[in-house]
Formats: C-alpha cells, sequence, structure tokens
C-alpha cells in the first residue's frame, strides 16, 4: 500500500461480499480513515502479517481459514478487529480484549463510534481511558 | 349230581343261559326243585334286589304270600304255563307280572324250568300273553330243535336221533352216511368238524364246536356240536357220541336284541354297527357282516375260533381288559380306544353272557377323528381367543352379513360395547359412519382376499375415531368364504401424534431454512442500511431526508425480523429457576397497563397458593406480553381481557386426552379475550412459524410459534380454544417445580401476607448481570418496603457505592458474572465500605462458593433458585446483623 497519508489511519476490511466491502470502504473513506480490503480469511492473515493496519474490520464468515483460527492469527498481530456478523451469537463468542463486534446489518454510527472505541484502547501510546 | 348243577348244565348246553341273560323282560331259571340257580339283570332291577339274594331261594320267595301258591303249583306242573302272578320287590311293593315258565329238557328229561315276568301293570294280562305268545312258540321249537348222535368207531356208522334228522331236514330215519354228514358243512368247518371229531376217537378230547351246516333242503344253519369219546370196559374209545343243535335263531336274537337296545338307546344307526359273539372260551360264535368288515375277517375265518388267535393283536388292548371285565363283573363295559392294527376308532359295547360274551362294535374313527380335529380346533380358538384378548388392537370377526361373530377385549375398550352386546348385530350399523367406504372395502375384502386402509368409526359414547384396519377374508374348511377377521387399530392419537411431529418437523426445517436465509439477508441489509446513512448524512433536502429515514427505518425492522427468526431457528435455550408465578404476573399486569388501551378491561385473577415452577422467567414472561398483546390485537375495538393464574393436577386420563402432558402436578396461566376469535382451522395454524393474521409488517408470525417452543422446553404446553366473533383462551400449562403439600401452601401464602419480615426503607443494590433477576429480584425487595437500585456488574456496583458513600444499606449480588466476579466485589466493596452487609447469591450450592464467598467478606448467601420469603429474611436479617454490630 503505498499512498498512505501520514495522518490517515488504515483500516483493513475483509468481507468476501464485495457490496459490504464497497460500502464499508465508502463508510470509513468518508470518516477519514484509509482503508485497504481483502476477501478471505487467507487474505487478512497475509495482509496483516505483511503490513499490519491499525484495525481489521472482520466478517465472521468467509471462505477460507474459520473465524476463530483467523482470530487467533491476528491475535498475534496485536491489532484490534471489529468482527461482524450476521448471527449475535457467533459475534458474541468473539469476545476478548482487543476485539469489539457488530450485528450486521451495520448501523454506520455503531460502527463508527466502535471503531473509535477500539482504536483508542488498542493505541497504547495514547491516554488510557478512565 | 345235584339238581341245580344238572339244571346248569342242561341250561348250558342248551345255550338258552345266554339267551335270558340278554333279555329284556325279568327272566329266571330254577333246578327242578324249584331252587333258583339263575336270573338276569332285569329281574334284579325290577326287583330292586341282588343276585345273592335270590339265588338259592325257593320260586316261591319271588312272589307275593297271595300269588306264591298258585305261581308254585304252576311250576310244579313242570310243562311249559303261563299265568298272572304278583312279584315281590324288596321294598315290599308289588309288581303284577305276567309269568311264563318253561321246561327244558334233556334227553327226554325235564331238568331246568326258565321263567319270564312282563310287567302288566300297564296293561291287560291276555294281550302281554298273547304277544308274547310267538316268542313262547319259537323257544319251543329251539328246545325241539336237539337232536343227539353217535359215530360207532368199530363201523364208523352214524346215527341220528329223529330230532336231529328234522332238525337237519332229513326224514325219521333217513341217516346220511358219516360222510355224507360231514359234507353239510362248509368246506373249511367240515375240516375243524373232522378234525375235531378225528381227535375224540383218537384221544378222548371231548368237544363243542359252534359251525356251520347245511340241512337237507340246503338251508344254512348255525349249529353247535358237543362231542365225546365213549370207552368200553378195557378204556378203549368204542364211538364218539354227542349232541347238535341249532342254534341258529339264539344268535339272531341276540343280534336283534342288541341291535333294537342299541337303536333305542343311542339313536345310532346300529345297522351300521358289528356285533359279534363269543362264547365262554371267547370263541367267535356269531359275526355281523359288519363285524366282519370292522375285524377285516369274514365270519368264516372268526366262527368257532378263538377271539386271541385270529386277531392276536387284541391283546394287551383296552378292549382285551373291557372283555375280560365284563366277564368278571357281570355287567356291560364301553371302551373306546384306537385299534392300531386295524387303524380304526371302535366304540366297543360288551355285554356279559352266561356262556360268553356279545359284543358290539362301531367304528368311530370319522367321529373321533372330527373330535379330535374340532378339539383341536377348540384349543386352536381358545389359544387365539386368549392371544386376541390380550391384543391391543380390536379384533372383530363378523360374517359376510356384517354380523358380529367375535369381539375381543381391545374391540370393547376400544367402541365401549362388551362382546355379548355386539355378538350377533351388523357392525356396518353399529360402528360405521361412512358406510359407503365399509361397503367398499368390504367388497375389496371379497375380492382380493384382503384390505387395508383407514375407516373412520365412532364409538358408544360418539367419539369418532380414525381406525387403521387390516382385513383378511376368511374361508371355511370347503373353501368357502365365511367370514372376515379384521383387526382394527386406534390411530386416532397416533395421527395427531404424527401431526405433531409432522408440525414440529415442518417448523423445525422451516427454522432451519430461515436461519440460512436470515444470515444472508442481513447480508443484504447492510450495504443498504449504511448507504441510505451516508446518503442521509450528506443530505439537506427535507423531503429527501424524510425518505432516506423511511428506508432506514425499513432495513431496520428487517433486521428486527431476521433477528427472531435466527433466534427461532435456534431453538430458546432458558436458565432453570424456581419461578413464582405471582410475581410474573405483577409484571405483567405493569406491562399491560401501559400496553393495553383504556377500553380494554384487564383483570389478573392470582392464586396465593401457586405452585412454583422451574424456568426462565424472561421467557415465560415473554410469553405472556405475546399473549396480552395478540389479546389486545384481536379486540381493536375494546373489550376483557383476563389472565388467570392456578393449580392443577393432570391425572391419566387428561394426559391421554391430550397427548401433551405427562400427568402431574401444573401451575395453569390461562389469557383469555372477547376478541374477534379464531375459525378452527386458523386455530390449526397459529402455533407454526410465519403464519399470523395480522396485516403485512405488523407481526413477524413468530410470536406463537416462539411462545410455544419456549413452552415445549420449559415440559410444559400451550393449547388454544376460540370461537369466532366470541373470543379466544390460550391455556399454558407449566409443570409445578416441587411437589405441592400443604406445608409448602401454608408457607408460601404466609411468604405473601405479614410474617416475613418487611424492609423499613433501606437501600438495597442488586448486582445481577442477569436483567430478569435483577427485576424479579427488585420486584420482592420493593414490595416489602425497601427500596432498590441495581446494577448489571462489579464496576456498575463499585461505581455507584463510591459515587454516594453510605446511601447503599446492602448489597445482593449475584456470584457468577462475566469480567468481575460476585467474590472480587466483595472483597472490593467490603475493604471500601466494611459495615455494608453483602448477600451473595449463587446457583452454585456447593461448599467451596460459600467458603469463597466468606472469605470475600460475604456472610449472608443465598442459593439460587430462592423464594421471596428466603430473599426477605436473608436480607432482613444481614440487615440486622449489621445494626447488632
Amino acid at each position: 500500500m503505498s499512498t498512505r497519508g501520514r495522518d490517515a489511519t488504515r483500516i483493513m476490511v475483509a468481507d468476501d461480499d464485495p457490496l459490504i466491502r464497497t460500502v464499508l470502504r465508502f463508510a470509513l473513506e468518508g470518516a477519514g480513515y484509509e482503508v485497504s480490503a481483502t476477501d478471505s480469511g487467507d487474505g487478512v492473515i497475509a495482509a496483516t502479517a505483511a503490513d499490519a493496519p491499525a484495525l481489521i474490520v472482520l466478517d465472521a464468515r468467509m471462505p477460507g481459514p474459520g473465524l476463530s483460527t483467523t482470530l487467533a492469527t491476528l491475535r498475534l498481530s496485536r491489532v484490534p478487529v471489529l468482527v461482524l456478523s450476521g448471527d449475535e451469537i457467533v459475534a458474541k463468542g468473539t469476545v476478548t480484549p482487543g476485539l469489539a463486534y457488530l450485528t450486521k446489518p451495520v448501523d454506520i454510527n455503531e460502527l463508527l463510534s466502535t471503531i473509535t472505541r477500539l482504536l483508542s484502547g488498542a493505541t497504547h501510546s495514547a491516554p488510557a481511558h478512565d | 349230581m345235584t339238581d341245580a348243577l344238572t339244571a346248569r348244565e342242561s341250561l348250558s348246553r342248551f345255550g338258552f343261559d345266554s339267551l335270558f341273560s340278554g333279555y329284556p323282560d325279568p327272566t329266571f331259571a330254577m333246578d327242578v326243585a324249584g331252587t333258583i340257580i339263575d336270573c338276569n339283570e332285569a329281574l334284579l332291577t325290577e326287583l330292586g334286589t341282588l343276585s345273592g339274594s335270590i339265588i338259592g331261594s325257593p320260586i316261591s320267595s319271588l312272589f307275593s304270600e297271595r300269588t306264591a301258591e298258585a305261581a308254585s303249583a304252576e311250576f310244579a306242573a313242570r310243562g311249559p304255563s303261563r299265568f298272572a302272578a304278583e312279584l315281590l320287590r324288596a321294598d315290599g311293593s308289588l309288581l303284577r307280572a305276567a309269568i311264563v315258565l318253561f321246561p327244558v329238557e334233556l334227553d327226554g328229561v325235564v331238568t331246568a324250568i326258565v321263567g319270564f315276568a312282563h310287567d302288566i301293570e300297564a296293561q291287560d294280562v291276555t294281550e302281554v300273553i298273547a304277544a308274547r305268545g310267538k316268542a313262547l312258540e319259537r323257544m319251543a321249537g329251539r328246545l325241539a330243535l336237539m337232536g343227539a348222535w353217535t359215530i360207532e368207531l368199530s363201523t364208523n356208522t352214524l346215527h341220528w336221533s329223529d330230532e336231529l334228522c328234522q332238525i337237519l331236514d332229513f326224514g325219521p330215519g333217513e341217516h346220511p352216511t358219516l360222510e355224507q354228514a360231514f359234507a353239510l358243512h362248509p368246506d373249511e368247518d367240515r375240516l375243524a368238524f373232522e378234525r375235531a371229531v378225528d381227535r375224540a376217537a383218537v384221544d378222548g378230547t371231548p368237544f363243542d364246536e359252534r359251525r356251520s351246516m347245511y340241512t337237507a333242503t340246503g338251508r344254512l344253519l348255525r349249529i353247535r356240536a358237543l362231542g365225546e369219546a365213549v370207552r368200553d370196559r378195557s378204556g378203549d374209545i368204542v364211538r364218539v357220541q354227542g349232541a347238535l343243535y341249532d342254534i341258529t335263531d339264539q344268535f339272531d336274537a341276540i343280534a336283534q336284541k342288541i341291535e333294537s337296545e342299541e337303536r333305542l338307546s343311542s339313536m345310532v344307526d346300529a345297522i351300521t354297527d358289528g356285533i359279534a359273539i363269543l362264547d365262554t372260551e371267547w370263541a367267535y360264535s356269531y359275526v355281523n357282516p359288519r363285524a366282519e368288515e370292522i375285524l377285516g375277517q369274514p365270519a368264516d375265518h372268526l366262527l368257532g375260533r378263538v377271539m386271541w388267535d385270529v386277531l392276536p393283536d387284541w391283546r394287551g388292548t383296552e378292549f382285551a381288559i373291557a372283555f375280560k371285565s365284563a366277564e368278571l363283573e357281570r355287567t356291560t363295559i364301553t371302551v373306546r380306544d384306537y385299534y392300531e392294527p386295524l387303524g380304526l376308532w371302535l366304540d366297543v359295547r360288551v355285554y356279559p353272557l352266561s356262556n360268553g360274551l356279545a359284543i358290539y362294535f362301531r367304528d368311530v374313527s370319522e367321529e373321533e377323528l372330527a373330535r379330535e380335529k374340532s378339539a383341536a380346533d377348540e384349543k386352536r380358538i381358545a389359544a387365539q381367543a386368549a392371544l386376541l384378548d390380550v391384543a391391543r388392537d380390536a379384533i372383530v370377526v363378523r360374517g359376510l352379513d356384517h354380523t358380529i361373530r367375535y369381539w375381543n377385549r381391545a374391540a370393547s375398550e376400544l367402541y365401549g360395547w362388551s362382546s355379548d352386546e355386539v355378538i350377533g348385530s351388523s357392525i356396518r350399523e353399529l360402528v360405521y359412519l361412512d358406510v359407503e367406504t365399509f361397503d367398499a372395502a368390504t367388497a375389496a375384502t371379497m375380492r382380493d382376499g384382503a384390505w387395508n386402509g383407514e375407516t373412520e368409526q365412532i364409538t358408544r359414547s360418539g367419539e369418532r375415531l380414525i381406525v387403521d384396519c387390516s382385513w383378511t377374508l376368511v374361508n371355511d374348511d370347503a373353501g368357502n368364504p365365511d367370514s372376515i377377521f379384521a383387526v382394527n387399530t386406534d390411530i386416532t392419537a397416533r395421527r395427531s401424534q404424527e401431526e405433531r411431529v409432522l408440525r414440529a418437523q415442518r417448523m423445525e426445517s422451516l427454522g432451519t431454512l430461515a436461519g440460512g436465509v436470515a444470515h444472508d439477508l442481513n447480508n443484504v441489509l447492510t450495504p443498504i442500511l449504511m448507504s441510505v446513512q451516508m446518503l442521509a448524512l450528506g443530505e439537506d433536502d427535507p423531503g429527501r431526508s424524510e425518505l432516506l429515514g423511511v428506508m432506514e427505518a425499513s432495513v431496520k425492522r428487517g433486521a428486527e425480523m431476521i433477528r427472531q427468526v435466527l433466534s427461532f431457528a435456534r431453538g430458546v435455550e432458558g436458565r432453570r429457576i424456581e419461578v413464582d408465578l405471582n410475581t410474573l404476573l405483577v409484571e405483567l399486569e405493569s406491562e399491560c397497563n401501559e400496553a393495553l388501551a383504556d377500553n380494554v378491561e384487564f383483570t389478573l385473577r392470582a392464586d396465593d397458593k401457586l405452585w412454583r415452577t422451574n424456568g426462565d422467567p424472561t421467557q415465560l414472561l415473554q410469553v405472556l406480553i405475546n399473549l396480552v398483546y395478540n389479546a389486545r390485537d384481536a379486540m381493536p375495538d375494546g373489550g376483557g381481557l383476563v389472565v388467570a393464574a392456578r393449580n392443577v393436577t393432570i391425572d391419566q386420563s387428561f394426559s391421554s386426552l391430550t397427548h401433551l402432558a405427562s400427568p402431574g402436578d401444573y401451575i395453569l396461566l390461562t389469557v383469555e379475550d372477547t376478541g374477534s376469535g379464531m375459525t378452527p382451522d386458523i386455530m390449526d395454524k397459529i402455533f407454526e412459524p410465519f403464519f399470523t393474521t395480522k396485516d403485512l409488517g405488523q407481526g413477524t408470525g413468530l410470536g406463537l410459534a416462539t411462545s410455544a417452543a419456549i413452552l415445549r422446553s420449559h415440559e410444559g404446553f400451550i393449547q388454544v380454544y376460540s370461537e369466532p366473533g366470541k373470543g379466544t383462551r390460550f391455556s399454558i400449562h407449566l409443570p409445578a417445580s416441587t411437589e405441592p403439600d400443604g406445608e409448602s401452601e401454608i408457607d408460601h401464602s404466609a411468604d405473601v401476607t405479614e410474617e416475613l419480615p418487611r424492609g423499613n426503607g433501606e437501600l438495597v443494590l442488586i448486582v445481577d448481570d442477569e436483567s430478569a433477576i435483577r427485576q424479579i429480584t427488585r420486584t420482592a425487595l420493593e414490595a416489602f418496603g425497601y427500596v432498590t437500585v441495581v446494577a448489571s456488574n462489579g464496576n456498575e456496583a463499585i461505581e455507584f457505592c463510591d459515587s454516594s458513600p453510605g446511601s447503599v444499606d446492602l448489597v445482593v449480588t449475584d456470584m457468577m458474572m462475566p469480567l468481575m466476579d460476585g467474590a472480587a466485589l466483595a472483597s472490593r466493596l467490603h475493604s471500601a465500605h466494611p459495615s455494608m452487609p453483602i448477600v451473595a447469591m449463587s446457583g452454585l450450592n456447593t461448599n467451596g462458593g460459600i467458603v469463597r464467598a466468606a472469605d470475600s467478606g460475604v456472610h449472608n448467601f443465598l442459593a439460587k433458585p430462592f423464594t421471596t420469603g428466603e430473599l426477605l429474611r436473608v436480607v432482613r436479617s444481614a440487615l440486622d446483623g449489621r445494626s447488632q454490630h
């Protein structure tokens, strides 16, 4: 990824649904984030290993490795992950520190506020909220 | 030789004794001195006495005093005579009888007198005597039919007496030669006779042969020839002499007598039966054609030959025993047995004769086989009937005219009529509602031999049944259709069970399908929702903003429906704690007050002594609220809504009626409205997912389906009763969690009334991650005088306590919570607010849990599930403990 501005925080969107990738890209870029995208669990793992984003928005159900495998791998990178799932129960199961979930369909305001919270919590240099 | 012996010998030699022993009328014999030497059974029976008291007595003893003298006088005349006299019975009564006396002569000398008596009480004497005259004449003739013969061995010449000549149709003095005489016998008899004579001539062996013999005119006679050797002074045998008499009539008479007796006594066609007569040596002296047939030997082979020799297989049989017994005991013996050598079942009656036995044979093979078959049939039928009676299916055998022939116990139970009530009546009219189906099925059974199918039937009480029928055409032995054997299985319950299972399966697959679709639908909705929201952000035009708002709301409602579908598809898992439904009803009431319009009159009928159930209060409340909302929607113009709760015990009969519940104690909740009601076909479907009567977009069609699923998971069930235009009643049965007894009811009623410790405005902080627990605890505490605040986790609790120190009088906390558990919270609170009592609630009722709670400063423990009373007591005691400190 070449054209990352210094101030822009890069978020990786991992979803096998191109429409969702598109709409997320619109929403996040509209909020001032830089967005990269991938369509599989393998893709998000590989991309994170190569060049870790500040946050990953991860679809719970994608081709490739299962959600838990993907999450376990991503945990090593300490990148905060926001899981999106159509099924609340699946999403709930993923909750660990540094992780949040939202249920589809995602409300854009919730999306952005959750991302903000995750980024602030995960950014060790930033002062921790009480 | 005494008179008696002489008399006996002469009777025997004439074969006369055998005649009268089988004679139907009372008969007796006397020697020349007038002493009774023998009598027949008929006389003993008539006089009611035994032979021992008669034989040896003078003839006069037979008669009454009044007639004895006359009888003696008749006897003294020693000629044939007939007279009337009175026989004296043993009991002293008298029998008026016609008496016939008949002298028996031997060699011209009267040696015995035979007497016959005939009961004439009902008849005129002369009439009887006339009727008997013929018989007397025959006897007189017989007595004449005896002659003497002599063979001079030196000259080998034969001499016959005149009587013998007459018997054999020779003129007086017309003596045949010895060869000619022998030639009168049929071949076989001749040889036997020649041998007998030869033996007598050679070694003096006497003989008594019963043979056949032709007369000069060609008549075949049965004769009896007695012979003995006569020796000279030096002991040499010089001649063989003897007597010969015609016994043809004798055997005919006996045979006739037996035949007629059999005909009369047994009504059996005696003509087809065999009769044989054995002499004292048990040689055949007479066989009728049927006896020949049965014995498998021609008369020629049998006559004169000892039974054992002709048919040695008779030895050791039941028949042989009967013969011996009859002879020994002088009684008639009947035996029926299988005779192996002939392969026949024989019914044999043996009549003792004084000089042998009369045997009556009847081939009863067919009868026996039939009897065996029928016995086997009966046994089989009995066994089958026993089986049929234990069968759970109704088994009905009906004739081709539909009349019921057999009706087993299960049929009685199923249909309500006993076997006695229905045998003979028409099954068609009795239980079949749809006789056309019945007739068609019957026709199919007649055509194909069997039919299987379902019919609708009706019981005595009018209950309609769906019955699975298995009918089989039964043929009789001749192969003609005789009856229909029907096995009817009541599948009414099974059918509704099947329907329920099918419905459950349908719901399950619908749920699975819906779950899959819902998941993808969320992916569809996501871009729409986000796009709409992003568009709305930059939109200044109020009209366009409003439209985007409509789109957003619609997407969100769609998302909500998907959430419900998913939760339905996943099934309902909930907690199981003891639930006081009264508490739930209180919550429901507050919910209803907000939700119901003023024109709906809400009535709550709770029961103080209500049992408890184990369940998830949140889910149960959801079910009740759902029903209330449905009721509300059914009454757009207002009406009445009654929610009631009471205890019920479901017994076996109700249980089997509904097929939903196992017997036991239940809490029955009813939600009844006066709304629009439902038709039966709608009622059938309301528990199916996605079925709704509400307008598109107003209901998900999952409310009742989910409710039913929730109640099933509680081992309860929901039923509906509705009448269009009148209203609807939903009934919910929830199993009572504790065995209700008088004590618990009293305790419970005490809980609700003043006996429970009350609060006095103390502030209680309730900490639990489960909102339902918070709500229940809160409701209970507030109802008893406490003020409450709630927190859903440890951090919130600490924050509240720190923010307003000293305001919280007591904390009730759950021990099992995410992030910070109850022990950690208690520990933190205890260190910060040491005087504030903490009550720990936990479902983990183990010692470990309590110890750990104590370590963290908790001294009051409340085990879940707890009752309101327990809660209040523990809270009170914890507060009082603090005040005592």
